[in-house]
């Protein structure tokens, strides 16, 4: 499986690497949406980990290109965003899980594992 | 919609808001809560940190949120998630995405019509800072295992707001 995680902050990125490094074959990380696409259309991972306040290209514009390029990618949302309403657009746009931060590793590995 | 209350319900609800955020961060990232002082109102300028994240607002309500932290505050949150090395990279990088989660849990309440900008960081106390115009700025003094930090949250209506900054 390939993972690609996507959040505008280091500790964040490093944090759910670690979480899925014995388990994920494959890693790639990127720091905003404009990046993460441009690693998505090479890497073409099978899930994805998606914050949506970011730089240059936020999280539901990224989600919604992503799935145009590979529309059977997993994608779960990691988000300070805690609103319902935010969750509820992001999932009608195709994300597969809405995790809010903070979140625990445990919380994440049941997402993944969902969808899959 | 939040704009449709006065200014001191709109201050009492925003800080409320804040402070569940606050004591809910700390709880779930450590199990250990942080001790909340009583808010105040902040007039002059404010007694910054080591390390402060600025998230900007705008939307139904128009301001920003300071998060400002010493250094060993920020070197024990870094340990709990597995950051054993701190360097000021990772120090900024921990302090603006507390921000960022403070005032993105805060729409939990307050509404996606709350809209938050990506935070800067910076580090000590700058020379002036330049608050948003008609804004009421309130501390809230923040405890958590024997180590201070503070929000500031700095807020107006909108519709009293014109070209703030």
């Amino acid at each position: 499986m390939k993972m690609l995680i996507v959040d505008d902050s280091m500790i964040i990125r490093r944090a759910i690497e670690r979480t899925f490094s014995a388990t994920v074959d494959e890693i790639k990380t990127a720091s905003d949406g404009l990046q993460a696409l441009e690693e998505f259309r090479s890497f073409l991972p099978d899930v994805v980990s998606l914050d949506i306040t970011m730089p240059h290209l936020d999280g539901i514009e990224t989600l919604e290109e992503m799935l145009k390029i590979k529309p059977d990618t997993k994608i779960m949302i990691v988000s300070a965003l805690a609103d319902d309403a935010t969750a509820i657009d992001a999932l009608t746009k195709g994300a597969d899980q809405f995790i809010c931060k903070p979140f625990t590793n445990e919380e994440l590995i049941a997402a993944v594992n969902e969808m899959l | 919609m939040i704009d449709s209350r006065d200014s001191a319900a709109l201050h009492e609800t925003t800080l409320s808001v804040f402070v569940q955020a606050i004591i809910s961060y700390f709880d779930r990232i450590a199990g250990v809560p942080a001790e909340i002082g009583t808010p105040y109102l902040l007039e002059g300028d404010a007694e910054l940190l080591d390390v402060t994240a600025v998230i900007g607002v705008t939307g139904d309500v128009q301001g920003c949120v300071f998060f400002t932290a010493p250094v060993p505050l920020l070197d024990a949150l870094l340990l709990l998630i597995a950051e054993y090395d701190p360097t000021e990279e990772l120090r900024g990088d921990i302090c603006g995405e507390i921000a960022n989660t403070f005032t993105g849990n805060a729409r939990k309440q307050l509404g996606p019509g709350f809209l938050i900008s990506v935070p800067v960081v910076f580090n000590g106390q700058p020379d002036r800072l330049l608050w948003p115009k008609n804004t009421t700025r309130y501390v809230i003094p923040i405890m958590w295992q024997g180590k201070r930090s503070r929000l500031i949250v700095c807020i107006g209506n909108p519709s009293s707001t014109p070209g703030a900054f």
